[in-house]
């Protein structure tokens, strides 16, 4: 049985062979099919060039992150939801309605933070810099999906965490998307120790490094993780909508 | 050979004739000329009349009244080296569709072992063909299309980003001109990202568009301040400014900087970009104009960017 403190934080450094960073998943959010014949016909899959970059770059990766994740469990009773917000600890957050009503029947919260450090973002910038924009773009594409997967992993820590309770989780949500606002970082960052996970923030809300994912995820025995979370989003240009679901806690 | 010379002597047929009795002339060739004429030098029957049409005035014509004549002065090398310009421009415009950066690059794969858009623009300039033409029939219409063809989502930034690096292999090639002043950009933009925003990769990707559609890009980097954007508009006058921004706490940025330059240049033209910008803000905060995409940008730069 866990019995979660103000002071319960949990810290993380998964190495790279523990996330999933799938090629496909990469081709297609560069915006490709993935898996069709290379180029000269570009629309029927994704063109070697870009396939061969993937595989070249992949590699390098582990070499070139610091992975640093982990999350707080904040005190049972200490969060509070309305229709669009919600409070925590005496932070009010508001999150819209969308999150807010996902996050309803939490009994707590877990706000979270996940990077992998500033040197793949260094790498692309040289690159872009150094004539040879495809790779640092490839590179940059490479390190979000990345650090998604650090939050990805990081969620089934959490699930694992709170199992022994009898508790479920949500999907995680971060300020910035559906409706909330990217300013309420600060708030976020106040539950969490001072430069939790080696990430802090510019007065513009930017985390740094850049490649980080901050958010909280909902605790609570009748709480319920959605395998995909696109439909409810408003960011219909988002890169990483997809029309099939992304995979599960369960099935990832 | 250039193609105000010729090696025909100094006679240019326009000097002895008046300009109506030059349309007759033309017409009259041109008649005499159409049907068989193209079909035995094997080329279109329209290229046919537009090249007798371009030369005619250049060159001397023993007997007006016999095109048959004239025409052998065109001889099987000059049409040749007419059909290769076309060749040369058509093939640098496919290679920056393409992403064909140079003879080594292995991409695309159908286009192995040939020449590249490195190649193809010297060998352009090499062969007589003017700065301008390689510039604006070639390089500036292939980095068109890749724009269009990006908006239609038939292609992805990945290759938009190949395309720019053939083009900027091009471009190399053309820079003493622009140094020289012979050949001139549209204009001048002076790009950024604003105020506490970090984000780059964005308005890079626009810069180069951009750039392939022979404008001078003056990027001034990220988290920008209105002070060096002002600096910046006083150093290019008449340029246009591009903002980006990637969050909704530094895009309200955008609007100081906007009111900054528009009270110290008030006839600078101002575009706005990024992830959470909109049509409605981009009116709201007095900007010119705004593009969810690159090639939106240009056509903004292309009507209301140009000095008039």
């Amino acid at each position: 049985m866990i019995g979660p403190t103000a002071n319960d934080t949990y810290v993380f450094s998964p190495s790279f062979s523990d996330l999933t960073v799938r090629r496909e998943l990469l081709e297609k959010i560069l915006g490709y099919k993935g898996g069709g014949p290379p180029d000269h016909a570009v629309r029927a899959g994704t063109p070697a060039v870009v396939s061969n970059l993937i595989e070249e770059i992949l590699p390098e990766v582990p070499s070139r992150i610091s992975v640093r994740c982990g999350f707080r469990i904040l005190p049972v009773g200490s969060v509070s939801v309305a229709s669009d917000s919600l409070s925590c600890n005496g932070v009010r957050f508001t999150t819209g309605a969308i999150i807010a009503k996902r996050l309803r029947a939490s009994t707590t919260l877990a706000p979270f933070v996940a990077t992998i450090g500033s040197q793949m973002e260094d790498w692309s910038r040289e690159l872009m810099a150094g004539g040879d924009p495809v790779k640092g773009f490839i590179v940059d594409a490479i390190a979000s999906e990345t650090v998604e997967q650090v939050a990805e992993w990081l969620e089934k820590r959490v699930a694992e965490h709170v199992k022994p309770r009898g508790w479920n989780i949500t999907n995680r949500y971060s300020p910035g998307y559906c409706g909330w606002s990217v300013a309420e970082q600060h708030e976020l960052f106040s539950l969490l120790p001072e430069r939790f996970c080696g990430v802090s923030l510019t007065v513009s809300s930017l985390m740094i490094p850049i490649k980080s994912v901050s958010g909280v995820i909902g605790l609570g025995p009748t709480v319920k993780r959605d395998a995909s979370i696109c439909s409810i989003c408003d960011l219909k240009d988002c890169f990483r909508r997809q029309d099939d679901p992304l995979p599960t806690v369960e099935e990832a | 050979m250039r193609q105000s010379e010729t090696r025909f002597g100094p006679y240019r047929l326009a000097d002895h004739l008046t300009t109506d009795r030059r349309k007759v002339r033309v017409s009259a060739v041109r008649a005499r000329l159409r049907g068989g004429t193209s079909r035995r030098h094997n080329i279109s029957e329209p290229f046919f009349l537009e090249f007798v049409e371009s030369y005619f005035y250049n060159l001397i014509a023993p007997d007006f009244d016999n095109p048959w004549r004239n025409l052998r002065f065109f001889s099987q090398h000059e049409m040749e080296n007419t059909v290769s310009t076309n060749e040369i421009l058509d093939s640098l415009q496919r290679c920056i569709e393409r992403g064909k950066v140079n003879n080594k690059s292995p991409h695309p794969p159908d286009m192995k072992g040939q020449d590249g858009a490195d190649e193809l623009a010297r060998k352009a300039l090499d062969t007589g063909i003017p700065p301008q033409d390689v510039l604006s029939k070639a390089l500036v219409i292939g980095m068109q299309h890749v724009g269009e063809r990006f908006r239609n989502k038939e292609i992805f930034v990945p290759d938009v980003l190949m395309s720019a690096k053939a083009m900027s292999a091009a471009m190399e090639h053309l820079k003493p001109f622009f140094e020289s002043n012979a050949l001139k950009h549209r204009g001048t933009v002076v790009m950024g990202t604003v105020l506490g925003d970090l984000h780059d990769i964005g308005k890079k990707i626009v810069s180069m568009v951009i750039e392939g559609a022979g404008w001078e890009v003056v990027d001034l980097g990220t988290d920008v301040s209105p002070e060096k954007f002002l600096n910046a508009v006083a150093q290019h006058p008449g340029c246009v400014v591009g903002l980006s921004a990637l969050l909704t706490t530094t895009m309200i940025n955008m609007e100081t900087t906007v009111r900054h330059i528009k009270a110290q240049h008030p006839g600078t033209k101002i575009i706005v970009g990024g992830a959470p910008v909109t049509h409605d803000f981009a009116s709201k905060i007095g900007a010119d104009g705004y593009s969810p995409d690159p090639q939106g940008a240009v056509e903004f730069l292309n009507t209301r960017g140009l000095q008039s």
